[in-house]
């Protein structure tokens, strides 16, 4: 284990932010905290980064205790989501930052920023101000500015929130990119599931101040443990044991033993096949078109059920349609209250 | 990391997290001390000497006293009536102006910032005759309109503490008005609010910060300035000409002691009032505010361009007077033009300019460096701490500066302390002169931590910046608009401000406000013109230097902001 | 250029420490007037070439106020020309050594006192200063006492000084009841009241309102008319009949001072033929037998023979009564 944090407790007067938390970052891993807002994540973060003490608990960076370093001295880089770049500095200088507190002769760092400038693509920026630029350009440019000191834990803190739906995409992909080249293990916080999914090795799924799952990424959205992670990793068909039990008895194969209410099915919308069938118990709603798949919300002996199909299907709202689930689609996650999942 | 690195990072380690902390005890301490010694410590010395009755024992005697009297009731009725009425004309007309300013579109906006502060930078002396010239029974107004106007009392009075509270209110409004994000406006256009709509709804609402801390000192300078009440308020007796009686005309300290604490509940009430008004509006600043420039509306410009002009050309008018009466040979019998008033002989002449400017200066850059410090220093404080902490820094400006100069004496006069060696220095007439405008300095400077977003100092943090270097590379840069007005402000109130300072003057040192006063004793009020009007002269030329500066340093700082 | 350096020098210094009162140098306070404070020390520092006299000017009461607040350490070594109602205050007598000056002999008892702590060579006195151009616009007749004040004609067009904040204004109080005697005089001063415009908290404000025309008459100080007068406003100096009040400007050694010697020394010349040779140039009100008033005093309407415009002042009495009438007045006249 890289980065360890054992047992982390913080509670904001009644309020409690982390209950009895552990994680673990490997050497080179991107790992995304996931979760609702108020789930503690930005709490956890902030505690790894030496911005906010803890209660109780520990954090161990190569087996180190942390606590008693101040941020400072924790020698990681932070990435906030609202750029925070130093204002009365030009581009180069924030990058420089870091490097200039460490006292790095001033024709190195000249090099490194020029090194990073070129990395993120914006060498011709150097001497604007951070007001000059966008969204976009200030968040590369404050990764940079991370990244300049060669931190020994990135730590993203939802750093792409606040920029458009193109320049999220491409900066997610640079991220991505540089972390690979790099090797800096790096803990991204973020409410968008499909920002984890594609950015990390590892998600960290948060909520109400405790780690609900941790897994790959495929595991969280495959198997989901609890029926908040299956909401929470994308769209899912939940039901209960007893319309499982009554409709299609074969999916309680995989049933852990467990009263009724304890575990629920959990049907990704893609793992429903689809047949037209004029005597099919199901009817199909509503059909959305997605560009490169359909989304399909029928009416089942189940319930409403979504269903999602790549290419084109040859049926039409108000048809009858029948339905075929294996029992391998069918995943049974544990039944936490379900308003935690909202 | 190697593992023989180890032991040398955990040592290094202990003594960082020590380096911080000292730094944080220094920050908060330093400035803290200076409150304790040259502020709660004379403080409780007139506290106790409230307390000392006549036979010299202790007890509520003196309290009792007051209380009993009807002039104290009467006294103390004026004061509110008068804090509150001035309170709320400043901060309508300061609201008009610093909405004017930062909020309208028109032109000539540079001249109404400079004329705002005129009655800062004029000695008391200015305003009162200025005033008296102008609107007083033998007044300019009166004659050439063949009026009887008689301004004497509450209105003279409102006139005359308006003028005074006004620069003020305008620095502190204008503050919370600039910072509003245009973005919201847009918002709020397209939902299709109208502009009065986007006033009542918006514009107020996140003012209410600039509002309310205007309010609290304007109603906190209102009620302890002894100066105006004395020269244009005739018979109306408030409670610092309540305590000039009781210590200059009756020599009895102690009573007026009395005056003086209760003069502390009203503030402390209104600055309670205030936190808890505060308390919802704890909003952060986002760290890319869009800054609003307001496009022109005749319908809205012409009419805030034209009361703003009106309000300065008042101003103007008041201190222009005595300008021209400072020219003028026998004002108002024999108006042909003489430099004879500017040949200054008695009182040290000219002297004690200098002095003045080095004094002015020392308080200014430490006043500056204190608030600063303690403005950093608070930021790293538990609240529990910190609202003690506030609350003293805020109180200052509850203290009539006669009461805080003659607490001064008998704090600093004493051969029981070391402070001792302060008594009679130039430097102890720096600190009074500090102290006095503690209130104003802290709370403006807080203003500008208040727009400070903390993301800044984490990520600073996180490149392995210490407090002392986010002090210096981050957080002063930011608040530098701010530390520059304070410093001004400290430098202009330390020029002409004589109610404390009288007090602590020697042979050897005279200040220029002393001079002014002198020579006014002496019956010499068109040298006491000319004087003042040397001083603000000289007041000005530094004002002229603060807009270069301020000027360079938003040039810099619209670089980085234009987007 | 020099001359600024050298100020700005001088001035750089005295920021360092307090100047502690050394062998050469005395401290004194005084509320005597600028310009004759700026004769006498010139006069003084010549006869005496070694001492240097640092001197701190204060109106009468703000000093009073500053000798009270220092009195835990005391730093003037003499009192210098003080209204001597203030000096009989038991805790400023406190304060003083005995001293006999050298040449105090010539002056009547009641210009010193029996225990030495004081003496008064000079003094000032109140007078009506009343504006003869707004007078004559108004049509009001020249007032003669504080009888003719009473003229309802007069009615918002007098200023007086509050003897609760001004010293002068206990002046001018403090003459009316001992020389009309207690009930007359309160009867007077109620009488007058519905005429008065302000009571002020400065003894000079009445009569700088009423030269810059603000008002008609001022009740105030006969020097602050005197010097209006020669300033050029349309003034004129009105002592009431039946006599006007006037104050005593006393001089003391401080008990607590450091030099000594040089504070009696200073304090003797005071007394010597040198001063009180000055003392015809600038004061109108001299108690040394024999010496004439200045004449520019007589000039701006003041008689050869003061004592013919004086009321009769017991000042041990005014002293006494001071807080008891003080306070009579607030509950009669207080506004």
């Amino acid at each position: 284990m890289y980065l360890t944090v054992r047992n982390a407790t913080k509670t904001y007067g009644t309020f409690t932010a982390l209950d009895d938390v552990s994680i673990s970052i490997e050497q080179g891993e991107f790992v995304c905290l996931l979760g609702p807002s108020g789930c503690g994540k930005t709490t956890l973060l902030r505690l790894i980064a030496g911005l906010t003490d803890l209660d109780a608990g520990e954090i161990l960076l190569e087996n180190e205790p942390l606590s008693a370093l101040p941020a400072r001295k924790r020698g990681f880089g932070i990435v906030f989501q609202s750029y925070s770049l130093f204002p009365n500095m030009t581009v180069a200088e924030n990058i420089g930052y870091g490097l200039k507190i460490r006292n790095v002769p001033a024709g190195d760092i000249a090099a490194r920023v020029r090194e990073l400038l070129d990395l993120i693509k914006l060498p011709h920026l150097a001497d604007n101000f951070p007001g000059q630029l966008s969204g976009g350009q200030q968040q590369r440019i404050a990764l940079a500015r991370a990244i300049a000191v060669d931190p020994r834990v990135l730590l993203l803190d939802e750093p792409l929130s606040a920029l458009d739906a193109k320049v999220r995409a491409d900066l997610r992909s640079e991220i991505r990119q540089l972390q690979r080249s790099l090797g800096i293990p790096t803990l991204m916080v973020t409410h968008d599931q499909e920002e984890a999914l594609a950015l990390a090795d590892k998600i960290i799924c948060m909520n109400h101040g405790t780690v609900v799952q941790a897994g790959s990424p495929e595991e969280l959205y495959h198997k989901p443990a609890t029926r908040f992670v299956a909401d929470f990793m994308g769209i899912s068909n939940l039901i209960d044991t007893g319309t499982i039990r009554d409709v299609q008895p074969d999916l309680l194969t995989h049933r852990p033993e467990g009263a009724d209410d304890a575990y629920i099915a959990c049907i990704r919308p893609e793992q429903i096949a689809l047949t037209p069938a004029e005597d099919g118990p199901a009817t199909v709603r509503t059909i959305g078109f997605l560009g490169n798949l359909r989304r399909i919300e029928l009416d089942s002996p189940f319930g409403p059920l979504v269903v999602e199909t790549h290419g084109a299907i040859d049926c039409r709202e108000g048809q009858s349609v029948q339905l075929t689930i294996t029992p391998e689609a069918c995943t049974w996650v544990a039944n936490d209250t379900a308003e935690g999942a909202v | 990391m190697t593992g023989a690195a180890q032991p040398a990072r955990a040592a290094s380690t202990r003594q960082g997290i020590d380096s911080d902390k000292l730094l944080t005890l220094v920050c908060v301490g330093l400035p803290l001390i200076g409150l304790l010694l040259f502020f709660l410590y004379p403080m409780a010395i007139v506290f106790l000497r409230s307390l000392t009755t006549a036979d010299g024992s202790y007890g509520l005697g003196n309290y009792a006293e007051v209380l009993g009297s009807t002039g104290f009731w009467r006294a103390t009725r004026h004061s509110l009536l008068m804090g509150g009425a001035t309170t709320v004309l400043s901060v309508v007309l300061g609201f008009v102006i610093a909405h004017g300013l930062y909020r309208c579109a028109f032109r000539g906006k540079w001249l109404i910032r400079a004329v705002i502060v005129l009655p800062l930078l004029a000695p008391s002396l200015v305003q009162a005759l200025g005033l008296i010239f102008l609107l007083g029974r033998n007044g300019l107004l009166n004659r050439f309109f063949g009026l009887e106007i008689d301004i004497y009392g509450f209105w003279g009075l409102l006139i005359a503490n308006t003028l005074y509270a006004l620069p003020q209110a305008v620095m502190i409004i204008g503050a919370a008005l600039v910072l509003l994000d245009a973005r919201t406006y847009e918002a709020a256009e397209v939902m299709g609010a109208s502009p009065a709509r986007q006033f009542r709804d918006l514009t107020l609402p996140a003012a209410r910060f600039g509002i309310l801390n205007a309010a609290f000192v304007t109603f906190t300078i209102t009620i302890t300035d002894f100066g105006n009440a004395a020269v244009i308020g005739g018979d109306y007796s408030v409670l610092a000409t309540e305590i000039y009686s009781q210590v200059i005309g009756l020599r009895n300290f102690n009573m007026g002691a009395v005056v003086g604490i209760m003069l502390l509940l009203p503030t402390v009430l209104s600055y309670y009032i205030e936190r808890q008004a505060m308390k919802r509006q704890q909003g952060q600043q986002a760290t890319n505010a869009q800054p609003f420039v307001p496009q022109f509306t005749a319908l809205r410009d012409l009419p805030m361009a034209a009361l703003c002009l009106a309000i300065c050309a008042m101003i103007v008018a008041v201190i222009g007077i005595v300008v021209y009466a400072s020219f003028v040979r026998l004002w108002p019998y024999n108006l042909s033009l003489t430099p004879r008033h500017y040949d200054i002989t008695l009182a040290g002449g000219y002297s004690s300019l200098w002095i003045t400017i080095v004094i002015s200066l020392m308080a200014a850059a430490g006043g500056t460096l204190a608030v600063f410090l303690l403005g950093i220093g608070l930021r790293r404080l538990p609240k529990a701490l910190m609202q003690p902490i506030q609350l003293l820094a805020a109180m200052p400006a509850a203290v009539p500066g006669m009461v805080l100069g003659l607490a001064y004496i008998l704090t600093f006069n004493s051969t029981a302390t070391p402070l001792y060696l302060l008594y009679g220095t130039a430097a102890l007439i720096a600190i009074v002169n500090f102290y006095h405008y503690h209130t104003q300095s802290f709370l403006t400077v807080m203003t500008g931590f208040r727009q400070l977003p903390p993301a800044l100092e984490e990520a600073a943090g996180s490149l392995g910046a210490g407090m002392g270097r986010i002090a210096v590379n981050i957080i002063a840069p930011f608040v530098a608009p701010m530390l520059v007005s304070v410093f001004f402000f400290l430098f202009m109130r330390s020029m002409v401000t004589l109610s404390a300072v009288v007090f602590l003057t020697t042979p050897h040192l005279s200040v220029a406000a002393v001079t002014i006063m002198r020579l006014d004793d002496a019956g010499l009020t068109s040298q006491a013109a000319a004087f003042s009007t040397c001083v603000m002269a000289v007041v000005c030329i530094a004002l002229l230097g603060m807009k270069a500066v301020l000027a360079y340093l938003s040039r810099r700082s619209a670089r980085g902001r234009a987007d | 250029m020099k001359s600024w350096i050298s100020k700005l020098t001088t001035s750089l210094l005295a920021l360092g420490a307090a100047t502690a009162a050394s062998a050469g140098s005395i401290t004194v306070y005084t509320a005597l007037e600028e310009e004759e404070i700026a004769g006498y020390i010139a006069a003084a520092e010549a006869s005496m070439p070694d001492l240097d006299i640092n001197v701190l000017r204060l109106s009468t009461g703000k000093l009073g106020a500053r000798i009270l607040a220092e009195a835990d350490n005391p730093q003037a070594d003499v009192i210098w020309g003080w209204a001597v109602t203030a000096m009989m205050d038991p805790r400023i007598l406190g304060m003083l050594e005995p001293y006999k000056a050298k040449g105090v002999d010539v002056l009547a008892d009641s210009f010193r006192d029996p225990d030495d702590r004081w003496f008064a060579p000079i003094g000032y006195m109140g007078a009506f200063c009343v504006n003869t151009a707004r007078l004559e616009q108004k049509g009001l007749p020249m007032p003669k006492s504080w009888k003719d004040l009473e003229d309802p004609a007069f009615k918002g067009e007098v200023l007086m000084p509050d003897p609760n904040s001004s010293g002068t204004g206990y002046l001018h109080v403090n003459a009316v009841l001992q020389n009309m005697g207690e009930e007359a005089g309160w009867a007077q001063l109620e009488a007058v009241d519905p005429n008065m415009a302000q009571y002020t908290s400065s003894g000079s404000k009445p009569c700088k309102a009423a030269r810059v025309g603000e008002y008609t008459v001022g009740i105030s100080l006969a020097f602050t008319a005197m010097s209006s007068i020669e300033e050029g406003y349309p003034l004129a100096m009105v002592f009431p009949e039946g006599g006007v009040g006037y104050e005593l400007e006393a001089s003391g050694l401080m008990a607590s001072s450091g030099n000594k010697d040089d504070a009696k020394k200073f304090l003797d010349w005071t007394m010597s033929d040198e001063a009180i040779a000055l003392y015809g140039q600038y004061k109108a009100l001299i108690t040394v037998p024999g010496v004439k008033a200045s004449a520019a005093s007589e000039k701006a309407g003041l008689p050869s023979d003061i004592s013919t415009v004086l009321a009769k002042v017991d000042f041990a009495k005014s002293a006494q009564n001071q807080i008891a009438v003080k306070q009579t007045w607030k509950d009669k006249l207080g506004r």
